[in-house]
């Protein structure tokens, strides 16, 4: 037990640094990554934030008052958020597939896990913003410079997306910029798809991806 | 030799190389070449200048409308 528990401590200390890395020095860091071919851990620690994302805005969303209702909206955005997570991937690995690039399926999960620390981040800062600062803005000064802020927030996390998007593809397919734009396309619908159906059902109104 | 340090950053890079497959963007390969290492390294800081140079430009062209998205978006976890 004592092992496990040192085991976890270093790996989840692991973990920090390339997350600190995919900031700093997303390229070298997604290039050893992709080299560690049998670490799940990194998947591990980014599931139980995505986990604890969900009860937070769960809470935000429905209260304590209806435990059942709080339960339901819990598991239907885990659900969801997982076929999005999983969906992506295998859709990477059979468009890899499909350009005669096979890249493997353990390094692509570990790689596109990594990315979703920017969602993760906007998804959390935007939860505790409704909190402090309830929308909807107003169009006095601060309310201005309040939007202004946070857009360029949300455009500065999209930015960083993009770039791990970019290396995941590049580490996880081994593949060139012509063939990312190429398998992009596919992943555009798939991702206006998931925004979609996720909105209908009510359970996203940004998809969680 | 294999103490030497540009030895070994040869080395690192034939490494890279033999990894992926060099990029080539037509007549875009300088200007990809000039772009893409300020992408590899500290990202944030053309991040930062280019979200909030993007959020201004924004809002002088839609003015109410990106208040309104700002709202929207604060909506949307």
């Amino acid at each position: 037990m004592a092992d496990f528990l040192i085991k976890t401590l270093r790996q989840f200390f692991l973990f920090g640094r390339s997350a600190a890395g995919c900031l700093n020095n997303p390229y070298i860091t997604y290039r050893k990554i992709a080299l560690e071919k049998n670490n799940l851990w990194p998947t591990a620690f980014i599931t139980l934030f995505s986990l604890a994302y969900f009860e937070f805005t769960g809470l935000i969303r429905t209260g304590f008052g209806n435990p059942i209702f709080l339960t339901v909206k819990f598991n239907s955005l885990v659900l969801t958020a997982s076929i999005g997570f999983i969906g992506c991937v295998s859709l990477f690995y059979l468009l890899g597939k499909l350009i005669k690039k096979t890249g493997s399926f353990k390094t692509l999960t570990v790689l596109w896990s990594y990315s979703l620390l920017p969602t993760l981040v906007w998804f959390f800062v935007t939860s505790c913003l409704y909190l402090i600062l309830p929308p909807p803005r107003t169009m006095s000064i601060l309310g201005k410079i309040y939007s202004v802020a946070y857009i360029a927030f949300s455009i500065s996390l999209l930015y960083w997306k993009i770039i791990l998007y970019y290396l995941t593809m590049r580490f996880g397919l081994k593949i060139e910029i012509g063939r990312i734009i190429l398998i992009s396309v596919g992943f555009v619908a798939y991702l206006g798809l998931f925004a979609i159906i996720s909105y209908r059902l009510g359970v996203f109104r940004i998809p969680f991806i | 030799m294999k103490e030497d340090k540009t030895y070994q950053l040869l080395v690192q890079r034939m490494h890279e190389v033999a990894l992926l497959p060099t990029q080539n963007v037509g007549f875009f390969t300088p200007l990809y070449k000039k772009i893409v290492p300020k992408l590899k390294f500290s990202p944030w800081k053309s991040a930062t200048v280019i979200s909030v140079t993007a959020a201004v430009c924004l809002y002088i062209m839609l003015g109410a409308i990106l208040v309104r998205l700002a709202s929207l978006l604060q909506f949307g976890f």
